[in-house]
């Protein structure tokens, strides 16, 4: 459905992506991930026709998305990183357009208006940035189209907004749609996401089943004790202490359950996990990277 | 023609408010013309005025002042007309091209299943429709002021006076849209299209302090404008090869430019 292969496009020795490959079935969702300048808008703007690449290709259901990218563009529903409406149209004025403009659905224009409420009859200059990532949600999804680009879909939202994107994800991906999505939200990503790509200095770094790569993750979790003696003996066990609380860090299931078997010892106040599987991972990477 | 009509509501005020603002300007000076015709004061104030002053404003000494398209000829068709076209092209090159893509307002249009060849072609029509309405209403505003006032306005010779502003409107604006798809940074396509054509302002301008620097004058635009040749009876056809000449290759190179162009929105 999208497929990326060999892509490179260099702005100079340092910058730009570097032998980029990957593929987005139908049904999936792929997560893009990276921290800020490693690549992941310069590769979706290839595959909306923005740029040229130098070598490798882009393309959507087999089209090329440079040559053919008038096609292309009618295969897919695109939601910019950065919401860039003429500032003097209303919200009301984008979406009558985004249906001149493409092909749309006026039962799943109805759907989404009621899903992303939000006031259509403002001026773009005057919404706020959850109002216009609302509209541009909007004007992206009313396109019933195989293939959708999401470039940081849920910047700006509301938790509710954010929840309800990724069941409207969810169920694209349950309608057999391709979804790239790129992101730093990981908790959408994990709950959206079949298979995930780490890019870091332009260059894929790792590319995986989401399930693989939760299996390599490491998961931190911090565990407060009634006392600081038994903070003390638990950290000699597993972990480090501060105080009266232990931070023990797993790779492993049966690491986990050993340290349940521990705890059962201990008269435990509080546990919480720390950052998510896949923040955690992506961190070691980005950690490398600095 | 979706995309034309979209560009056009987005650009309208722009365009109206250049060409009504321009055509009020032209109504009020041929409504008042009868009068100062009357008491003579024009000639009188013209030949007190040094002739490098009467060059700059294209001013010929020699043309009798019976006539309003001869006093516009010097008060509209000459340099206010030349600044007037110069702002113009900027705005259109900045409001279609410069802004759009530094912006990323742009994304709205080549999101959808356009190419960008066809962007290009839709901002040149919207070119031609602007510049039609300025000239357009201009000339019906001068017919106006003929059949209120009656001016005994050459209606040919205004039409072809407008004809050779529009043209000098389209080629000007469609060579501002060249250089701003050279640049990302909107500031900077401004101020080097700016700077370019205040080049052909100045060269237009300095041919007239000496017959020296008559040649000069061939190298601004401007000179394929001259109001005052024309109602001498020139014909302005030579104007038009070199206008339309000059358009096709603004075109062309706006579209080869843009068509390659990486965006970076």
């Amino acid at each position: 459905m999208i497929q990326i292969k060999g892509l490179t496009k260099r702005f100079d020795a340092s910058h730009g992506i570097f032998d980029v490959s990957f593929t987005v079935e139908p049904g999936t969702v792929f997560g893009f991930i990276g921290p800020n300048g490693a690549g992941k808008s310069t590769t979706i703007r290839h595959l909306m026709g923005l740029l040229h690449a130098e070598s490798g290709v882009a393309t959507v259901m087999g089209h090329d998305c440079w040559n053919e990218s008038e096609t292309v563009k009618a295969l897919v529903g695109y939601l910019p990183g950065e919401i860039n409406y003429p500032q003097d149209m209303t919200g009301e004025d984008v979406i009558r357009l985004t249906r001149k403009l493409h092909v749309t659905s006026a039962e799943r224009e109805r759907t989404l208006r009621d899903v992303f409420a939000f006031d259509t009859s403002l001026k773009v200059r005057k919404m706020s940035k959850g109002m216009k990532q609302k509209l541009a949600i909007v004007t992206c999804f009313m396109k019933d189209v195989p293939v959708y680009i999401l470039d940081e879909p849920t910047s700006g939202l509301d938790p509710l907004m954010q929840e309800r994107l990724v069941d409207w994800v969810i169920a694209e991906k349950t309608a057999g749609k391709a979804v790239l999505m790129s992101s730093h939200h990981f908790p959408e990503m994990e709950k959206t996401c079949d298979r995930a790509a780490l890019i870091r200095d332009g260059r894929m770094i790792i590319e995986a089943e989401m399930t693989e790569l939760k299996r390599h993750s490491q998961k931190t979790y911090r565990i407060e004790l009634k006392d600081e003696a038994a903070a003390m003996r638990l950290s000699e066990e597993v972990g480090s202490r501060d105080g009266v609380v232990v931070t023990v860090t797993l790779s492993t299931v049966e690491e986990l359950n050993d340290l349940i078997h521990r705890l059962a010892r201990h008269e435990v106040q509080s546990l919480s996990s720390g950052t998510d599987e896949l923040e955690h991972l992506f961190m070691q990477y980005y950690g490398e990277a600095k | 023609m979706v995309l034309i009509s979209a560009l056009f509501k987005q650009n309208r005020s722009w365009i109206l408010g250049y060409s009504l603002g321009t055509s009020l300007y032209l109504f009020f000076l041929a409504a008042v013309f009868p009068s100062i015709q009357e008491t003579g004061l024009i000639e009188g104030k013209l030949d007190s005025l040094p002739p490098e002053l009467l060059e700059v404003f294209k001013i010929d000494p020699n043309l009798a002042m019976d006539n309003v398209i001869n006093l516009l000829a010097g008060n509209y068709y000459g340099l206010i007309f030349y600044v007037l076209a110069i702002l113009f092209a900027l705005t259109f090159a900045s409001r279609l091209m410069a802004k759009p893509v530094d912006s990323g307002e742009v994304m709205l249009y080549l999101a959808a299943p356009i190419s960008r060849a066809g962007y290009v072609t839709a901002s040149m029509v919207l070119l031609v429709i602007a510049s039609g309405i300025l000239v357009g209403l201009n000339g019906l505003s001068l017919m106006l002021a003929n059949v209120l006032f009656d001016l005994q306005i050459d209606i040919g010779l205004l039409w072809t006076l407008q004809l050779n502003a529009g043209l000098i409107l389209v080629v000007l604006g469609a060579l501002a849209y060249v250089l701003a798809s050279l640049f990302d940074d909107s500031t900077r396509s401004y101020m080097v299209t700016g700077g370019i054509f205040a080049l052909f302002l100045m060269a237009n301008v300095f041919s007239g302090f000496s017959d020296q620097l008559d040649w000069l004058n061939t190298l601004s635009i401007f000179s394929l404008f001259d109001a005052n040749a024309q109602i001498q009876g020139e014909s302005a056809f030579r104007s038009f090869i070199w206008l339309g000449g000059l358009l096709i290759v603004a075109m062309l190179l706006s579209y080869g430019r843009f068509t390659r162009k990486d965006l970076t929105i």
